[in-house]
């Protein structure tokens, strides 16, 4: 499905796309979410395909309309509307407004579905995690390898898809729902989950071979309680005052010293 | 000090733009934000601590669709700012200046929250003058707009660090010299208390669930 016929977009212009969709929760709002960010991001390809005129103002108004998925997903989207609008400048009658209006509306769901499931439910956490698990084990500077890590690891993936989904999205147009449809996360979110239990256990460990042996019993104590709250829902901050509102308690009653 | 502060909050304010207006690689999360507030502060290793145990705690904050997510930013920065502070004139040791730290922080997380929803209502408006400059073709002022939109965050973030940080100081020193001695070493001890529950939220995270219920 790859377009063969000319294009007017040149390669410096998705760059520029792909540089402002960096940008395009900066306006996010209670009524159309990210649909100014969105109309910012594509700037360059409305400067490309449209002179000022009717037409221009009919494609700032298209592209201002409610818009809302994962940030980083969104830029599958974004090539593809790139894609459709340059198609309807070039090719008159191919694509309809509607075509392109109802192709955001049916990628941002699932894309949001994935992206929230993939990188903030998982990765980013497991990035986390393994970076504090370094932290914990160097010494001195060597422990900025651990944030370094992090930040590293987690966007090694992110921005590989905020860079190729505006690249795939242009380049395969509407043929990129294709390839979405086959691409599955959740097995890589199982393994994911895997290690970062496997992780967590290291981490235990580790931190609980340093404590003496009551601090031992108040900590895996306080780790199955907290765990149980957490399942129930209980909220966060009370949890966190609780935890030590219970370690001034423990002290005093001489428990932990 | 009032020098360090407002370079402290100028430049975490930018930082935190990081959290869901631009960029969102992941620099305004609290294993990174920490360390760096706190290097400025003058103590890294204290920041890295602090980051840590933050980042164990929020480890699951997810920004989903319309909902405002927990600001982990806006506390980690006024927890490590004022916990180093605390420290650099009150000899009570590092656990307890932690702990104090985020104590004082938490309960202002609602605040940052009050303004991130103001914000966004102004957002509104800027849209509506955005789909007004749509209409007269005016491509350079609804760019503006987007521009205004992140100047706002910049403000929001700086004068809220600034006002956060520096009262904090006076809180500490109010509060501070009157608790009792085994509320000061209880509460450093409670550090491990606190680390477990960061652990019990890791737990949460990535517990087995029944394959299909996300996504």
């Amino acid at each position: 499905m790859v377009n063969t016929e000319k294009r007017a977009i040149t390669k410096l212009d998705l760059i520029k796309i792909m540089h402002r969709s960096f940008y395009i929760q900066a306006v996010w709002n209670f009524e159309r979410l990210q649909n100014l960010g969105f109309l910012f991001t594509v700037v360059p390809m409305i400067k490309r395909l449209y002179k000022k005129g009717p037409a221009r103002i009919e494609a700032l108004h298209r592209n201002l309309e409610f818009f809302n998925t994962h940030p980083y997903m969104a830029s599958f989207v974004i090539g593809v509307t790139t894609s459709l609008e340059e198609k309807m400048v070039n090719q008159p009658g191919t694509v309809k407004p509607e075509d392109i209006r109802s192709i955001k509306a049916i990628m941002s769901g699932p894309l949001a579905a994935i992206g929230d499931a993939f990188f903030w439910a998982s990765l980013r956490p497991f990035s986390a995690l393994i970076g504090i698990l370094m932290i914990l084990t160097l010494e001195g500077h060597a422990r900025l390898i651990g944030p370094v890590f992090f930040l590293f690891f987690f966007n090694l993936f992110g921005l590989y898809i905020r860079f190729g989904g505006i690249a795939k999205g242009y380049n395969l147009g509407t043929g990129v729902v294709e390839i979405l449809k086959k691409f599955d996360t959740q097995d890589l979110i199982t393994v994911i989950n895997l290690l970062g239990l496997i992780g967590l256990g290291v981490l235990i460990i580790l931190y609980a071979s340093d404590l003496r042996i009551w601090q031992n019993i108040v900590f895996f104590g306080t780790l199955l309680m907290m765990y149980g709250l957490i399942r129930k829902k209980v909220n966060t901050n009370i949890l966190i005052y609780g935890a030590l509102a219970l370690g001034v308690v423990l002290y005093y009653l001489k428990v932990i010293l | 000090m009032i020098l360090t502060t407002i370079w402290i909050s100028l430049v975490a304010s930018i930082i935190s733009l990081d959290v869901t207006a631009c960029w969102q690689v992941m620099i305004s999360r609290p294993i990174i934000i920490g360390p760096l507030i706190g290097w400025m502060c003058g103590d890294f290793t204290h920041g890295m601590i602090m980051g840590s145990i933050l980042e164990l705690i929020w480890i699951n904050t997810l920004p989903l669709g319309a909902s405002i997510p927990l600001d982990a930013a806006a506390t980690t920065v006024v927890a490590t700012a004022s916990s180093v502070f605390l420290e650099q004139w009150w000899k009570g040791g590092e656990s307890t200046c932690i702990v104090l730290g985020i104590c004082y922080a938490l309960p202002l997380g609602t605040i940052i929250k009050k303004l991130d929803i103001f914000v966004r209502r102004f957002s509104n408006q800027l849209v509506y003058y955005a789909d007004k400059y749509a209409k007269q073709d005016n491509l350079f002022m609804i760019q503006a707009m987007v521009i205004m939109a992140i100047i706002l965050i910049i403000i929001k973030y700086f004068l809220f660090y600034f006002i956060s940080i520096y009262l904090g100081l006076y809180v500490f020193h109010m509060v501070v010299p009157r608790l009792p001695d085994y509320v000061l070493a209880g509460l450093g001890q409670a550090k491990i208390l606190l680390i477990a529950l960061g652990l019990a939220m890791v737990w949460d995270t990535f517990r087995f669930r029944k394959v299909g219920k996300e996504a």
